[in-house]
């Protein structure tokens, strides 16, 4: 036995529940201060690190300032006093090892250098970063070299010294060997550049060592997303949604588009106040989850309205809220299916998944969640409020009930007991109108 | 449509995409690593390392020959004897039964021709695998890294251009306009996914997915600026040539560039002219004096399309020029009537032409190869860059995501995908078996096309793959909610198939259509992510309607026709 459930009775605790979550979701938003916008989005700091032992220290106890720079495979050193500037210069193809080149560097009048890392280490692996050149004085200075192949850094380690920073991105840059990385933290008002250096260094020198951390390179980037392309891709969405109403228009009815669009507006608008109110990062990734559950519930959607358009047919003169009610109930278990097994899908995301594809998943699961209550209780009611509307509007004007689309007006009142009782669909209408239209 | 073409139309469409995923497949499972390192490389690394290679072959192998005469060739060179044999063909002489090395060796002829049959079987394999590593599905930076390129914008050049100092607004505008133009200059390029950004006051930063080849970025920063037109002056040309001949010694300066020659007129310059070889790497044919007055900047292009010459066959790049573009030719090709033109690209001379009569607007050029004019045509529709932009430092990155968390995001999707077939085949029992074989070849096609068109995986694209496929599940079960109603009514179960899907079939096509529109928009957008997973998600509603309503159906005929099912095996209680 087929039956109806009234859903459309329940129509308006369902819009006041949407309307209070969309609420809901923008004051939440707004008392966090707007949405935690991710490094797609986010102007930051871009910097080159590279994690290094100290090969040797250097000092300068003469007479002048020493400064030492390292550029092109050559050691220069320049020591300015009154009597005018010395420059002393030694290629690294020259002094192969440290210990040569520490024989070089002691011959200089005042200059010291002791030695961290075996005598026979290769100079051509010294390193240098911004604070080259060197300025050498009594306090030693810190000279390092790239490590043993075997002592190379993992890239998880990096990131989880990084963490406290907000899990900016790390990636290795060119052969691993080096543990050079590329690290980006945002910064959207570029306020905080001098300090996030600092703090960069200072929280991966906690793990690897004091003085470990070479700075090679240290920039201030622009976001991912410029303001053209983001006004691009709100432009291209709208055009997409008009398109799809002027669809859905051609297929089904006016009414039904509206109703359709205005359900994924709701969709969207629940899944933003979501993103917002609980202060997730918002990423591209994002973007593509907001994306997929336009294309969710507009699926979602159109297959109720398909099976409403049906019965309009089969079931011509019956009440719309009746139709509705009947549509739905009919497409039901698959509604039902569908949302499960896609759910299915993204719940092995969200629990066996991390980071940002956990993330993703989430966002899927509140827009799986709403598209299909959306599909339901708010795409098919506002429907019947169209109808009604438009239907009123003709009856003002012209008096009568014309019922030139089949639908009879539906009454306000209704009996108490509907909202229990299920109706029957005439099932043998059904199959004769079936075979009839299949003969045709 | 019967059911046999039906059948034909299935296998077509796998057979091709068996095809697309090829590449694909052998590049990520069968080619190892340092073939790929070295594919990535640049011509001029493929080169010196075919070289070495078929020099260190050519000494094994005369040892080989010197120790034993008659022994046989070693697996790795039985690309040898093929070789070989191509000769005995030629020359149409009995084979020898057995290929001894001494054998292949004398058929190939001399020492030197040995070494170019081992060198070109190396860097005809390289630059195989090179061309075939565009055709694949890419791998985004999230996953596996790619290069960074690190761009400086000239400011002198756009002082010249602007021909006053720039002011910081200028610059800024010229920087933004370049980041528009290069997004979408690498995203016709046929790269996907790539990240921009600016970096400090006159830098933009790119990230590109895929091996650092760079070769790839010097194409996305080509100018229209960098082709020019002039006149060659064929007197003076021949004068260098007849000096170059008498006084080798005093043409070169130092740093191996040409000297400046007194006899030449001071309006004229020296260019090379230029030619690829097999590896693609221009090799310099010869000197040529041209007027060093630009006849015709290539600026002027409007439109650019690249063909066959209807002789030669070889590419050639026909453009219209534009009507300012059209006068300056006209005037050009009239007063020079009977001289040569040159065309250079980057102050190379790519190809010279006489001028017969004069020319308006329609031009054809020819001389590059076919990578070089498609990518010139490309650059030459291209809006043209405001400022010149140099490379400051390049250097390959690795995966943005941790490797930790990309395996667990491909095991977590790969366990979704299960569920799915698992809920299918426990809730619909044999149809959910067939709803399973659809959504299998769904997954395929998806792949084949998104390496059809060599487009770029991240791991949001391979999430959005498993929802379309989810979403797919969709259809499958509208249609089998439909065939159990008309089931439960009592009708056949081949009836109950066919309204089964013929009621189902427009709600399918009606919400698809509706998301596919979307999609369609969506690819619309500048190169990036969104544009990604529009490509992704349009790919998979064309494929999951094809799989739910083409393949499914002719899985449903087959088990009632074919296999003779009385019944519909599509729930536990029916």
């Amino acid at each position: 036995m087929r039956g109806m459930i009234k859903f459309t009775k329940i129509r308006y605790l369902m819009f006041l529940i949407s309307i209070l979550v969309i609420v809901g979701g923008i004051v939440g938003t707004i008392r966090n201060g707007g949405y935690n916008l991710g490094i797609d989005f986010e102007a930051g700091l871009n910097q080159r690190v590279q994690i290094a032992p100290v090969a040797f220290t250097v000092d300068f106890t003469g007479v002048g300032d020493a400064s030492m720079d390292m550029q092109n495979g050559v050691i220069s050193v320049d020591i300015r006093s009154d009597k005018g500037v010395s420059n002393y210069s030694f290629p690294l193809a020259d002094y192969p090892t440290l210990s040569d080149l520490k024989n070089g560097l002691i011959a200089i009048p005042g200059f010291g250098m002791s030695l961290l890392v075996p005598d026979n280490s290769l100079s051509g692996k010294l390193t240098s970063g911004l604070n080259f050149p060197l300025e050498v004085t009594v306090d030693p200075s810190f000279v390092n070299i790239i490590g043993e192949e075997s002592a190379s850094v993992a890239i998880d380690k990096i990131r989880a010294a990084l963490a406290p920073l907000g899990n900016p991105q790390v990636q290795v840059v060119g052969n691993p060997v080096l543990s050079e990385f590329m690290v980006r933290v945002s910064d959207p008002d570029g306020t905080k550049k001098d300090e996030l250096e600092v703090s960069i260094v200072k929280n991966l020198e906690s793990v690897f060592g004091n003085n470990t951390v070479v700075v090679l390179q240290s920039d201030y980037v622009g976001p991912r997303f410029s303001s053209s392309l983001a006004s691009q891709s709100i432009s291209l969405t709208l055009t997409a949604l008009v398109l799809v109403l002027i669809y859905i228009w051609f297929r089904f009815k006016l009414g039904f588009a509206v109703s359709a669009i205005t359900a994924l507006f709701h969709d969207v608008l629940i899944m933003l106040g979501f993103i917002g109110a609980f202060r997730m990062e918002v990423s591209t990734t994002t973007i593509a989850a907001v994306l997929t559950i336009i294309g969710y519930s507009l699926n979602d959607t159109i297959v109720v309205f398909d099976r409403i358009r049906e019965n309009q047919v089969l079931l011509k003169g019956d009440r719309l809220d009746n139709i509705i009610n009947i549509s739905i109930t009919q497409s039901l278990s698959r509604t039902i299916i569908t949302s499960l097994t896609t759910l299915l899908a993204v719940l092995a995301l969200y629990f066996f998944g991390s980071g940002s594809i956990k993330d993703f998943a989430l966002n899927l699961i509140v827009g799986i969640v709403v598209g299909t209550y959306s599909s339901i209780f708010i795409a098919s009611p506002i429907l019947l409020g169209w109808s009604n509307a438009a239907r009123k509007r003709k009856v003002n004007k012209t008096g009568a009930i014309t019922g030139s689309t089949g639908l009879k007006l539906v009454e306000e009142k209704e009996d108490s007991e509907n909202i229990t009782r299920r109706t029957s669909i005439p099932e043998v209408e059904r199959k004769r109108k079936g075979k009839r239209r299949n003969k045709k | 449509m019967s059911k046999r073409a039906r059948l034909l139309v299935v296998l077509i469409v796998l057979v091709a995409g068996g095809i697309f995923l090829y590449p694909t497949f052998n590049w990520y499972y069968m080619v190892p690593q340092d073939q790929k390192d070295l594919a990535a490389g640049s011509k001029e690394q493929i080169q010196s390392y075919s070289r070495g290679k078929a020099s260190r072959d050519l000494t094994e192998l005369k040892s080989l020959v010197s120790k034993d005469q008659n022994s046989a060739v070693p697996e790795k060179f039985s690309f040898l004897i093929d070789k070989a044999k191509e000769n005995y063909k030629l020359e149409k002489t009995q084979m020898p039964k057995n290929w001894t090395i001494a054998e292949v060796l004398n058929s190939l002829g001399s020492e030197k021709s040995v070494f170019g049959s081992l060198e070109n079987h190396y860097r005809q394999h390289l630059l195989d695998l090179k061309e075939s590593s565009g055709k694949i599905l890419q791998l985004g930076l999230d996953l596996s890294g790619g290069m960074s390129i690190l761009l400086e914008a000239d400011i002198e050049s756009l002082e010249k251009r602007l021909g006053h100092p720039a002011t910081p607004e200028d610059q800024n505008q010229a920087i933004d306009r370049a980041m528009e133009i290069l997004n979408n200059r690498i995203d016709k390029f046929g790269v996907t996914e790539p990240q921009i950004r600016r970096q400090g006051s006159s830098q933009i930063a790119i990230e590109i997915p895929g091996a650092a080849d760079p070769e790839r970025v010097n194409t996305f920063l080509m100018g229209k600026g960098s082709l020019n037109f002039h006149i060659v002056d064929q007197e003076a040309s021949q004068k260098l040539a007849t000096f170059m001949d008498e006084h080798p010694g005093e043409v070169y300066a130092e740093d191996g560039s040409i000297k400046k020659m007194d006899f030449l007129d001071a309006g004229s310059v020296i260019r090379g002219y230029y030619k690829k070889d097999e590896y693609g790497i221009d090799q310099l044919q010869r000197y040529v004096v041209v007027s060093e007055e630009i006849g015709l900047d290539g600026g002027h292009i409007q439109e650019a399309v690249v063909a066959n010459h209807p002789v030669t066959g070889k590419p050639v790049i026909n453009f219209t020029l534009d009507s300012e573009g059209g006068d300056i030719f006209f005037k050009l090709t009239t007063a020079n009537e009977g001289k040569t033109l040159a065309v250079l690209l980057d102050n190379k001379v790519k190809s010279m032409a006489v001028i017969n009569e004069p020319i308006r607007e329609r031009v054809q050029m020819s001389g590059f190869d076919r990578e070089e004019a498609t990518n010139l045509a490309l650059i030459l529709r291209t809006a043209a860059l405001p400022v010149d932009l140099k490379i400051n430092n390049q250097q390959a990155v690795g995966a943005s995501l941790g490797e930790d968390s990309v395996k667990q995001g491909l095991r977590a999707i790969t366990l979704g995908f299960l569920l799915v077939i698992v809920f299918m085949l426990v809730y619909y029992l044999g149809s959910g078996f067939i709803a399973d074989i659809a959504l299998m070849l769904n997954l395929v096609f998806i792949l084949a096309i998104l390496s059809a068109f060599n487009l770029t995986l991240t791991l949001t694209s391979i999430a959005g793959i498993i929802l379309t496929v989810g979403m797919a599940v969709d259809a499958n079960v509208i249609i089998f909610e439909r065939i159990k109603e008309e089931y439960r009514l009592g009708k056949s179960a081949e009836a109950s198939i066919a309204a089964g899907f013929k009621k189902a079939f427009w709600t399918i096509v009606d919400a698809n259509i509706t998301t596919f529109i979307a999609a369609l928009v969506l690819t619309q957008m500048a190169s990036g992510p969104i544009q990604g997973f529009a490509n992704t998600l349009a790919v998979g509603i064309v494929s999951s309607m094809f799989t739910a309503l083409f393949v499914a159906r002719l899985l449903f005929d087959f088990s009632t026709e074919q296999l003779k099912a009385k019944k519909l095996s599509i729930a536990w209680r029916i």
